[in-house]
């Protein structure tokens, strides 16, 4: 296990180089002045030379390989830089705005695997019935609902018609600030996982050893539960680790769209401010959280199959 | 375990579903004197308006940070501020402060003229990547301070506590002007050496309002100043919520936690045809001008007829009309028509299809000619709508959609042949015309289109140089009607900015500036409904 552990955070390391690199170039490729983006029109009269001292304050002036590896060089010290647009710490900036991207993501989760296990479970047992039919249905619907549309139709019926919820903002972490954005979040990542869980369940659900324990004469609930959804879980969970990736991707449009003041938000805004370090703190910091997220669902097959060993 | 389960999920999931449900947001509910506004940017990121002076920031640091003159942009008048009085020489070159003696920072220290000096430094100081560094340049001494070749700004003298007296190098009409902007912030020093790099994040001014607290990406709190030199608010505090997406935001309006936001042309047609809400509007021809901006140096712009040909071929006003929801005005100068030096005799272009047709002919492009045209994602519907002018004539604007820094960036450069964007802001009508059409400003410092005429050059000079107003404005009117006359533009239309209020907000003003610049201090609140 440890071995398995320590070759999977080697192989870290190009993978970080890779994504940091591509960011460089990407961003450099776009186009667009991070310093004409910090400059008001109003300040139309600025001349050449003050320009390029605030591109010298910066390290702007210097060629792009050399800006790149001096971005590397602080990084491996664990200095991501300052932000072009406010100069605060980079890592500081990415790690404020974790909490509510965690929190975000993990009540999206949680909503998604509870209920896409339990319908899809549901929808296998009763397969063929109008439950069933009516799952999948919901379960097409979702994958195919754009996150924005669902978003904002939410925000109309609960906040704007019914006044139930506050229609977007973080209000210091309450709850009912949170529901609007995590059941749009978890929308599409509900569907995947029911019709996984579904379609595994199908397959365990006439296995020889649910038939014995359907024969043993246990309840039809410890039946599912206990023989045949533990055995169906793998599939389930692997898509779980690659809808962590959906989550995060995700939470892009859902914090802009819900003013959630998460690292998604400050991703988009990073962007268009050109503001290269902290685009490249979010993305490093975004591929480590995936990367840790995939080795955790990695680890987590050995729980629910005790056949699955790393040494 | 299936009875421990039992017992926990139920208790769980009702207290989730009533914690949802049960509480309305407590931001939209107060009856107190809080106003909370939707502001339609990003968060500002630093709220040092030496790091960011855009309209983001500014609209925030503009009640954190005190100046000793403030601009009324309503009246159009300079009145002071932290200054209770001061004084100009005759020949233009030497301003004399009073400070306020009751002016206090917001840690209750006095305001005295050292902290104007050291705030003037801090702004200009060589190694800050200020951008506003080059806003004191006329300043005696000022440029040498700079670039590091002086310890301070010697035409900036100290005279006791509370006397400040500046010296120009030259006349310089607009100076007020730019000491009541966010380059004239006055900062307090201690204030700035004890938090360093953290000053943007927990601003300390002497504004009327207090900065309070921030939570990036979500909102910024100011609450009122008490002991404020110019009496205390009337509001206890102003929220500004960062709201960038604008369906958001309306949705937030409709559901009344948030008492203003500013509306973009859809929104506007929506409010300014509903009876009920329309008297809440307010709206401002903002000083921004929308504009074709022509490439002069290469064909076919570098003909004047076939520029005029453009500004005749296209019908301003029922683009307006059909395209923008009436969200503007036809636009007849290159200044805008809330600009102080707005020429109401200048009658710009008319349409007149045949006079553009017989101009491009003359102008060698009978079957017209295909351009390439630079846009972004609010403008290339613009372009769009101009185009279907253009067609009929065999011209053809290609859209090349980019976002718009790289537009700016790539037209700033000079390479383009055409880039249509709004442009302006600026409070000085000899200001606007100088960046975007005086010779020396090619490129970066604003004359995108090579623009260039000495007999120009030469009237904006002079009034930069002239104090008689009425001298001024008339040099400012002549040099603009040449510019027309060889528009380097194809002049479109001047943005008429709107913003709404719920019933129970009082006192916001038509703001040509820029409408997010209110004056809080006069804003109050009646009872929420």
């Amino acid at each position: 296990m440890v071995i398995f552990l320590l070759r999977r955070s080697l192989q870290l390391v190009p993978v970080m180089l890779g994504i940091t690199l591509v960011t460089f170039i990407l961003m450099n490729v776009v186009g667009g002045d991070p310093v004409m983006q910090l400059l008001d029109q109003r300040q139309a009269g600025m001349d050449e030379a003050a320009i390029q001292s605030i591109r010298r304050e910066w390290g702007l002036d210097q060629p792009l390989p050399v800006q790149y590896l001096r971005f590397v060089g602080r990084a491996l010290r664990g200095d991501l830089g300052r932000s072009f647009a406010s100069r605060e710490p980079v890592a500081s900036a990415v790690l404020a705005r974790f909490p509510a991207t965690f929190q975000l993501g993990l009540a999206a989760m949680a909503l998604a695997v509870a209920v896409g296990v339990a319908l899809g479970t549901l929808a296998a047992v009763h397969r063929r019935s109008w439950f069933d039919l009516l799952t999948m249905v919901a379960a097409l619907v979702g994958v195919s609902l754009p996150v924005f549309w669902l978003g904002l139709m939410l925000m109309y019926l609960l906040a704007v018609k019914w006044r139930l919820l506050p229609a977007s903002g973080y209000g210091g972490g309450q709850l009912q600030y949170l529901v609007m954005p995590a059941v749009t979040l978890a929308a599409g990542i509900t569907a995947v996982i029911a019709r996984i869980t579904r379609s595994a369940m199908l397959e365990v659900i006439r296995a020889d050893y649910v038939v014995t324990a359907r024969a043993k004469g246990l309840p039809e609930w410890q039946v599912t539960v206990k023989h045949a959804l533990r055995n169906a879980l793998i599939p389930v969970i692997t898509v779980i680790g690659v809808e962590m990736g959906s989550v995060l991707s995700g939470a892009v449009i859902t914090e802009t769209i819900f003013n959630w003041p998460g690292m998604g938000r400050l991703l988009v805004d990073s962007i268009n401010r050109r503001d290269l370090p902290m685009v490249q703190g979010l993305v490093i910091f975004i591929a480590l959280l995936f990367a840790l997220v995939n080795l955790v669902v990695d680890v987590s097959y050995a729980l629910a199959d005790p056949r699955v060993r790393y040494d | 375990m299936k009875g421990r389960f039992r017992h926990l999920i139920w208790p769980v999931l009702l207290a989730l579903v009533l914690s949802a449900c049960g509480s309305r947001a407590a931001r939209g509910s107060s009856s107190s004197q809080v106003l909370i506004r939707a502001a339609n940017y990003g968060d500002p990121g630093t709220l040092d308006p030496l790091a960011k002076s855009d309209v983001s920031a500014r609209m925030i640091t503009m009640h954190i940070f005190d100046t000793l003159v403030k601009y009324d942009p309503v009246a159009r008048q300079i009145r002071g501020s932290v200054a209770e009085s001061y004084s100009v020489s005759p020949n233009g070159l030497t301003y004399t402060f009073r400070l306020k003696k009751n002016a206090l920072f917001h840690n209750g220290r006095p305001i005295t003229a050292a902290d104007v000096k050291y705030s003037i430094e801090r702004t200009i100081a060589p190694g800050s990547a200020s951008v506003m560094a080059t806003a004191f340049d006329v300043v005696e001494g000022a440029l040498a301070f700079r670039e590091g070749r002086a310890a301070e700004i010697t035409g900036v003298q100290v005279q006791g506590d509370h006397e400040l007296v500046i010296r120009l190098t030259k006349p310089m009409p607009t100076f007020l002007l730019d000491l009541a902007g966010a380059a004239g912030s006055i900062y307090p020093r201690e204030e700035v050496e004890r938090l360093g790099a953290d000053f943007g994040q927990r601003p300390v001014g002497s504004g009327p309002f207090v900065f309070e607290s921030w939570t990036k990406d979500d909102q910024v709190v100011l609450k009122a100043f008490d002991r404020y030199h110019g009496g205390r608010p009337r509001l206890d505090g102003v929220i500004f919520r960062f709201m960038d997406e604008e369906q958001t935001r309306d949705a937030e309006f409709q559901a009344g936690t948030i008492d203003v936001q500013v509306l973009g042309e859809a929104l506007y047609a929506k409010y300014a045809t509903d009876p009920a809400l329309s008297p809440y509007l307010v709206e401002v021809p903002e000083l921004f001008t929308r504009a074709i901006h022509f490439n002069v140096t290469r064909p076919p712009f570098d003909d004047v007829r076939v520029r005029q040909a453009i500004n005749h071929a296209v019908d301003r006003e029922a683009i307006i009309q059909r395209v923008l929801s009436n969200k503007a005005f036809p636009a007849t100068g290159v200044l805008p028509s809330s600009s102080a030096g707005f020429n109401r005799d200048l009658k710009g272009y008319e349409y007149n299809p045949e006079k553009a047709r017989q101009l491009l002919a003359e102008a060698g492009y009978p079957h017209g000619f295909a351009f390439e045209v630079l846009t972004s994602s609010s403008t290339t519907k613009w372009m769009e709508a101009i185009n279907t002018y253009l067609n009929p004539l065999g011209v053809n604007g290609k859209i090349v959609q980019l976002e718009l820094g790289t537009a700016l960036e790539r037209a700033r450069r000079g390479d383009f042949q055409a880039v249509i964007f709004s442009t302006g802001g600026e409070t000085d009508p000899l200001a606007f015309l100088t960046s975007r059409f005086h010779s020396k400003n090619w490129g970066n410092p604003g004359n995108v289109t090579r623009y260039s005429n000495p007999f120009v050059d030469r009237l904006l000079d002079e009034a930069a140089q002239t104090l008689d107003e009425a001298r001024r404005m008339q040099l400012i009117h002549d040099a603009e009607s040449i510019i027309v006359q060889e528009t380097p533009w194809f002049i479109f239309n001047y943005n008429k900015a709107a913003m709404i209020a719920q019933p129970w907000v009082h006192g916001l003003q038509p703001v040509p500036t820029d409408i997010d610049f209110q004056d809080l201090t006069q804003v109050w609140l009646s009872p929420r409904q």
